[in-house]
């Protein structure tokens, strides 16, 4: 076993970089990463579309195409081994067992030529000796415990006669097959409608007590988080901005995404006539500036060092940290500036 | 057991309420006229040809000089040829080989061109480049002139005998088209997140492929594998007229219609070319029948 920290955590992510081979040149999409879950803890990766929230989770499984996309640096510490050094072959052991997915489209996450006991029995047949006959049972048991009326019935269905809900609770039956360590949650409401989306959560709550695993959800719904998490960490352009517990975040934010986020939320007490946004998009990875914030040219409170130097992660309270030099603690430190900069 | 019990239980067989994808597409291609006539002459034919020892018991081979060219009767059914060949034994042993030539060289292109255009597909990249330029160099090679050369190579070497050559040359030359079609439907599918999924549960890639990918492909490579023999029985008839595809001592249905070369049986002895030109015209025709029945059975899109 390696340091002793890791042993109590489920998952230490640190220094992680993944980038994708554009034009024969390596653009991070991620950039260090540091992060850990703890066992039975809901942890929530929110940011906008393209900050790298599935690029990290697809890192964590080792599923990103391994053609033109490659984890560059760090580790990815999964019980104690390096997953990032693991072969296909290994990972494979670990995949639906130890670590599962959900993904975002039910209505595609499922294959249409086959019923849906067919998928439930893959996962127990990459990772068991179950004969079929058990195999099936376990399904129904299965389908059973994520709510699924009927399961003996439903179980030689196609997944086209199911509603999206009905299949992401076939994808959430799939996924805790095997009482993984870890759910990987990518955004698994977002196409769902407001009633069931909240069907879904109770559900994947409820399950995650039960059968004591640990959640990493990613999402940009930050009503989801509120329901969801033990602790937040938003990201901005493949880097973590900030990291708190949920409580804090949402009534102390420290990072101006954060704030311009949590302010861009409709609220019922309130009368407007324009709903907040934050102006501007994601940077493209082509187009990501080398020096300073990533932030900087969409933040309300910019100001000449934003453009200038490149904040670091940092404590600014208990149990919270920020990227932004709006707080002296997330100035780097003169000696690592250079290193920093050649890092990158 | 009957039909109105509605009971349930967990134990019962498996007996899904909703159709496969294959029952639908069974049903549909039942509702086609056409088509259904065209499958039975198809079985029909193959039967026929398949069976031919055990429905004469002349041989085929056998040349005799005293009943050459002589007009269809009881005892020749379809008369015979120059060489005093019974017609109508040759023509259910012609249509044995021209099958034999047309099915397998089908099943062995559409089984190389489905793995090279699968891993193209399912791993891009430089292997997709790699595997692809491939193709496009067998696709530019002009068709016939090298089946009519390595055809003439391979019958040189005595081991190779009759029609086994020209299958080994169909297969080697004709994989470029399926494998680009599969290709391009993996390329589309493999975007599905299920495929994903399927990795993410711990899948390998050759299951991920094989039990995933391929089977929404199928149907695809179903109706152009249909072509395809389409295509070889026409390709072996051709080559086999002109003289370079099977040997003249195998009998084909190509080989047959050689005859027809000499303008006297062309136009006093309709008995020695007609059947297996009809067998050949028929066959191809029920072929294309059936292939434009699948098409629409297996296409999502037709409900009827």
């Amino acid at each position: 076993m390696p340091q002793e920290q890791h042993d109590q955590n489920v998952l230490d992510i640190n220094n992680l970089h993944t980038g994708f081979l554009i034009d024969g040149e390596l653009h991070h999409a991620v950039v260090d990463v540091n992060l850990s879950v703890k066992p039975k803890e809901v942890v929530c990766v929110v940011g906008e579309s393209g900050c790298g929230k599935s690029v990290m989770s697809l890192s964590i499984m080792n599923l990103l195409p391994k053609i033109n996309s490659k984890i560059s640096k760090g580790e990815i510490i999964f019980n104690g081994e390096d997953l990032t050094q693991k072969t296909d072959e290994e990972m494979n052991k670990v995949r639906g067992k130890d670590i599962s997915m959900i993904f975002q489209e039910p209505m595609t996450a499922l294959n249409p030529v086959f019923t849906v006991g067919s998928q439930l029995q893959e996962v127990l047949f990459n990772h068991t000796d179950m004969s079929k006959q058990e195999a099936r049972e376990r399904g129904i048991d299965l389908l059973k415990q994520v709510g699924i009326p009927r399961p003996e019935k439903i179980i030689d269905e196609y997944p086209h006669q199911l509603s999206g809900g009905m299949r992401q609770r076939i994808m959430i039956a799939i996924s805790i097959a095997l009482n993984p360590k870890l759910l990987i949650a990518d955004e698994p409401t977002t196409a769902l409608d407001v009633t069931v989306q909240a069907q879904i959560l109770e559900l994947m709550k409820a399950i995650q007590e039960k059968e004591d695993m640990a959640i990493m959800l990613i999402t940009h719904d930050l009503g989801v988080v509120a329901e969801m998490a033990d602790k937040v960490i938003v990201m901005y352009a493949g880097k973590i901005v900030e990291t708190a517990n949920v409580v804090d975040l949402f009534t102390e934010p420290k990072h101006p995404y954060t704030k311009s986020m949590i302010s861009s939320i409709p609220r019922m007490d309130e009368q407007k006539n324009k709903l907040n946004t934050i102006d501007g998009i994601v940077p493209s990875l082509k187009n990501m500036p080398h020096v300073g914030c990533r932030f900087a040219d969409r933040c309300p409170k910019a100001f000449d060092d934003c453009t200038k130097i490149t904040p670091q992660l940092a404590k600014v309270s208990d149990d919270h940290e920020a990227r932004c030099l709006l707080y002296d603690a997330c100035y780097p430190d003169t000696s690592s500036i250079e290193k920093e900069e050649v890092n990158q | 057991m009957e039909p109105a019990t509605k009971t349930s239980s967990a134990n019962a067989p498996r007996k899904p309420k909703f159709d496969s994808t294959w029952t639908i597409a069974r049903k549909k291609f039942m509702k086609r006229k056409l088509a259904m006539v065209s499958l039975g002459f198809l079985i029909f034919i193959i039967t026929v040809s398949f069976l031919a020892p055990y429905i004469t018991d002349t041989d085929v081979t056998r040349i005799n000089m005293s009943e050459i060219n002589k007009e269809p009767s009881s005892e020749h059914w379809f008369g015979t040829d120059r060489n005093g060949r019974d017609v109508f034994v040759r023509t259910l042993y012609g249509g044995r080989v021209s099958l034999t030539i047309g099915l397998l060289s089908m099943v062995s292109v559409t089984l190389i061109g489905s793995i090279i255009g699968s891993i193209a597909g399912y791993y891009g990249g430089w292997v997709d480049n790699l595997l692809m330029r491939f193709t496009d160099f067998i696709l530019t090679l002009p068709f016939y002139v090298f089946v009519i050369v390595l055809n003439a190579i391979l019958i040189g070497f005595d081991r190779v005998a009759g029609m086994w050559s020209l299958i080994i040359v169909f297969s080697l030359l004709g994989w470029g088209g399926v494998a680009r079609i599969v290709r391009s439907k993996i390329l589309a599918e493999k975007e599905n997140e299920y495929v994903l999924a399927a990795s993410s549960i711990g899948s390998r890639p050759s299951k991920v492929i094989m039990k995933h990918l391929f089977p929404n492909v199928m149907t695809t490579v179903i109706v152009q594998a249909t072509l395809l023999l389409a295509t070889y029985i026409v390709a072996e008839a051709g080559l086999s007229f002109i003289g370079v595809g099977v040997p003249p001592d195998t009998p084909s249905w190509g080989n047959m219609l050689m005859e027809a070369r000499q303008t006297d049986v062309l136009q006093d002895k309709p008995w020695i070319w007609v059947p297996p030109a009809v067998c050949i015209t028929l066959t191809i025709l029920s072929i294309n029948f059936v292939g434009e029945g699948l098409k629409d059975a297996l296409d999502p899109k037709t409900t009827k």
